[in-house]
């Protein structure tokens, strides 16, 4: 089985490469990336015979569909900007496809191209992100045992790091996206728009993570899993996150560049160059990253020192009964289930257990098979069922 | 008699323009700017016969030479970085003036004016300008002068000009080289944001918080008003310090080369640029200027703290953005009034402490609605 990682290089790319490599499964790993030296210093420090290195420019078309020739399964690590492209090249090549989320608005883009999949006989799961991806199976999990879904309410949280630490937590341009693009929620069977980082309100989880200060943000499981149940008669959903395991004080300080413009997206003319701000901007934060070598070190902590629950709350019925269904996914390693997760649709999709089609995670993923994968990887998932004596 | 004012169609000096047509006697009065239109638009609108508009190139030195002979004041409301080549100008044909900021290498020109004996008086704004005043006052009542504290909230949005954009990342630059406080005998260098404290300027300001700042009075008190401690201490509006602090903390202020689109470019630079673009750098919901002074020292040998401030219309009666200009261009036109005047005795170029009396200047700012107020603390 060979699975090609695009984007293999970054951040969270880098995380799936480590988790494909150790599968027994998978025979190939091909790190395809624009940034050839990082990919070398990805597989330098993997240290696999299984990984290999190329170099693909997204933007190359033919030269794209050419490097996805022999794949079992393309997995798209890069920023979510280039899904469409992607699915597009893979569409092309025959190639199944998976990525870790198109916030809410590209998702919705992406699943019109089901046809088109299906006819190709070609599978893609999109959405595969630690979130989103866990919340949607976790999610089916609890709607396979309920006859309706009242509510579907998502709590992302992650333990705060130190008020001074200025590091990105994931793609520094989705997080300043979700910094300004309002979030969406379900509310009395309609989609509303909300205003970023709104809807407070402080959420318990499993310690030693406590009580987190939760807010919404645009999330791309809010545009797929109210429409994946409607049969159940779904009312609300939302998703909710802690300053997307970013420092408060740090996300305020984004905050602030974009109050003073340098999110602007029209090019501005300086000193004869042509200067887009939120690139500019981008590109000066780039810097305050994690370093591939801290994302692909084992996890500092060990169970029960939890550093990330994934909770989904859903309220429902069986049997005219009311109930609700706590679904937590635990981990030590923040970013180790958004690694993992796509990896794990990248060889369910490779071994062809997806029919053809585009799918949210919730209706192409048999939940306990997956939730026992990540099991394996040292990410627990507990299902609390409350319901009256 | 006659004067010349320099950007006297810009942001602050347009209303050092309308101050002296108020209330100046000039005869003459010269608009030179590089923005003629404005100039010309500037003067239509006050409507005053002694007003006239002359075409100005600050870059063109040679053009200050030609232009300033004749004058009897030169009130120079440019941006700081011609401080220097106006000073320079004023002493080489003769001509009085003033400015509204200083610049180190203006003492330089000293001996050259006074032999010319003409007077020039760099920072005559609302600080430098009305706080060296009211130092001056204070220290005029005591024997011994211990500590001079300076405090101010300039409250402007960060790019009301790209001059002023200048001035206000400058001043929380990590390696500007000025933010310096004295210490008995010695000046002593310190980084952005330090020596946080609380100053309450009353009013729509109210209290804020307050770091060093570097500005020209720490230089020039301990050897003007003989004080073993200067300090200058301010802040701009809350949202702009937010700015600066940001821009800092992300280390934005770094002047290293930096790789945008494959071409190397300096980021402060671009920051300088992409702010001057902004709308939000353009503007604050409050318009105004807090001073706030404090002097301790000895008379008859008992101590004391003297304490000055000031207090000026709320945005509402002087016209929203007028309520912080007024502050800088209102003393630049009182003080070229005062040098045609005769009252102001020193030759040479000479800080506003020395020059100035403060009696006549709090007279004269408030006929303008300036009032300054004044407490005197005796100390156990």
């Amino acid at each position: 089985m060979r699975i090609f990682v695009l984007g293999g290089a970054g951040k969270m790319g880098c995380i799936s490469v480590q988790d494909l490599a150790k599968d027994d499964r998978v025979d190939e790993v091909v790190i395809a990336d624009i940034d050839v030296e990082s990919a070398k210093t990805v597989a330098d420090y993997l240290d696999s015979p299984k990984i290999s290195v190329q170099e693909v420019d997204i933007h190359d078309d033919e030269g794209f569909v050419k490097a996805l020739d022999g794949a079992d399964a393309c997995l798209n690590a890069t920023v979510y900007y280039t899904n469409l492209q992607a699915m597009e090249a893979c569409l092309k090549a025959g190639v199944p496809y998976t990525d870790m989320g198109g916030l809410f608005y590209t998702t919705r883009k992406q699943l019109e191209l089901h046809d088109r999949f299906e006819s190709a006989g070609v599978s893609a799961v999109l959405c595969m992100g630690s979130a989103p991806g866990v919340p949607n199976i976790q999610t089916r999990y609890a709607a396979d045992r309920l006859d309706t879904i009242e509510s579907i309410k998502i709590f992302d949280g992650i333990k705060p790091p130190a008020p001074d630490d200025p590091r990105f937590s994931y793609a520094v341009p989705t997080i300043v996206d979700e910094l300004i693009v309002e979030p969406v929620v379900f509310e009395d069977g309609e989609f509303v728009a909300k205003p970023p980082l709104s809807g407070f309100e402080d959420y318990w989880f499993t310690q030693p993570l406590g009580l987190l200060p939760m807010h919404l943000s645009l999330h791309s499981e809010v545009a797929t899993l109210p429409v994946s149940f409607n049969d159940k008669g779904v009312k609300e959903c939302f998703f909710k996150i802690n300053y997307w395991g970013m420092a408060k004080e740090m996300v305020e300080k984004v905050r602030v560049l974009i109050e003073f413009g340098f999110d602007g997206r029209e090019p501005v003319e300086v000193d004869g160059t042509s200067v887009v701000p939120r690139e500019f901007m981008v590109s000066m934060l780039s810097g305050y990253v994690h370093s591939i070598t801290d994302l692909l070190a084992p996890p500092k902590s060990q169970p029960p020192d939890w550093t990330k629950e994934i909770v989904t709350e859903v309220h429902g019925t069986k049997d005219g009964e009311e109930i609700i269904y706590r679904m937590g996914t635990l981990t030590c390693k923040g970013a180790l289930p958004t690694g993992v997760a796509p990896a794990i649709a990248a060889v369910w999709l490779a071994e062809g257990r997806v029919d053809p089609g585009v799918y949210p995670p919730e209706t192409a993923l048999d939940p306990v098979p997956f939730f026992k994968e990540l099991e394996q990887r040292g990410i627990i998932t507990q299902a609390t069922v409350t319901k009256k004596v | 008699m006659k004067t010349l004012v320099l950007g006297g169609a810009g942001a602050v000096c347009k209303e050092t323009t309308r101050d002296l047509a108020q209330y100046s006697k000039f005869d003459e009065i010269v608009v030179a700017d590089y923005n003629l239109e404005a100039a010309n638009k500037l003067v239509e609108s006050i409507g005053d016969p002694r007003l006239k508009t002359v075409f100005f190139d600050a870059e063109d030195y040679d053009s200050m030479l030609k232009l300033f002979p004749g004058y009897d004041v030169v009130v120079n409301g440019l941006p700081w970085k011609y401080d220097l080549a106006v000073t320079k100008a004023c002493v080489e044909v003769g001509v009085s003036g003033l400015d509204v900021s200083t610049e180190e290498d203006q003492w330089d020109y000293d001996a050259a004016a006074k032999e010319k004996d003409i007077i020039f008086i760099p920072g005559v704004g609302a600080t430098p300008g009305i706080t060296n005043a009211m130092a001056r006052r204070a220290a005029d009542q005591m024997d011994e002068v211990e500590e001079i504290q300076i405090n101010f909230a300039a409250f402007r949005c960060p790019a009301p000009a790209p001059g002023l954009l200048i001035t206000f990342l400058w001043e929380f630059h990590p390696k500007t080289e000025s933010r310096v406080y004295y210490d008995n005998g010695e000046f002593h260098w310190v980084g952005p944001f330090e020596g946080l404290k609380y100053i309450d300027y009353g009013g729509e300001i109210g209290t804020q918080e307050v770091c060093y700042i570097p500005h020209p009075e720490t230089r020039t008190m301990p050897k003007s008003l003989g004080a073993k401690k200067v300090s200058v201490h301010g802040c701009f509006p809350p949202q702009a310090m937010n700015l600066a602090k940001t821009l800092l903390e992300w280390g934005l202020y770094d002047e290293e080369p930096f790789t945008y689109k494959d071409i190397e470019i300096n980021s402060l630079e671009m920051i300088h640029q992409l702010l001057l673009r902004s709308p939000k750098t353009k503007e604050t919901p409050v318009w105004g200027y807090g001073l706030v002074v404090e002097v301790f020292g000895k008379k008859d040998g008992k101590d004391l703290k003297i304490k000055l401030w000031n207090e000026h219309p709320p945005m509402a009666e002087w016209g929203g953005k007028a309520a912080y200009y007024k502050n800088i261009a209102v003393p630049l036109s009182i003080g070229a009034q005062m040098i045609v005047r005769g009252d102001v005795k020193a030759r040479g170029v000479v800080p506003p402490e020395t020059a100035i009396d403060p009696s006549i200047l709090f007279d004269e700012l408030k006929l303008r609605g300036i009032k300054i107020g004044e407490q005197v603390e005796w100390l156990d």
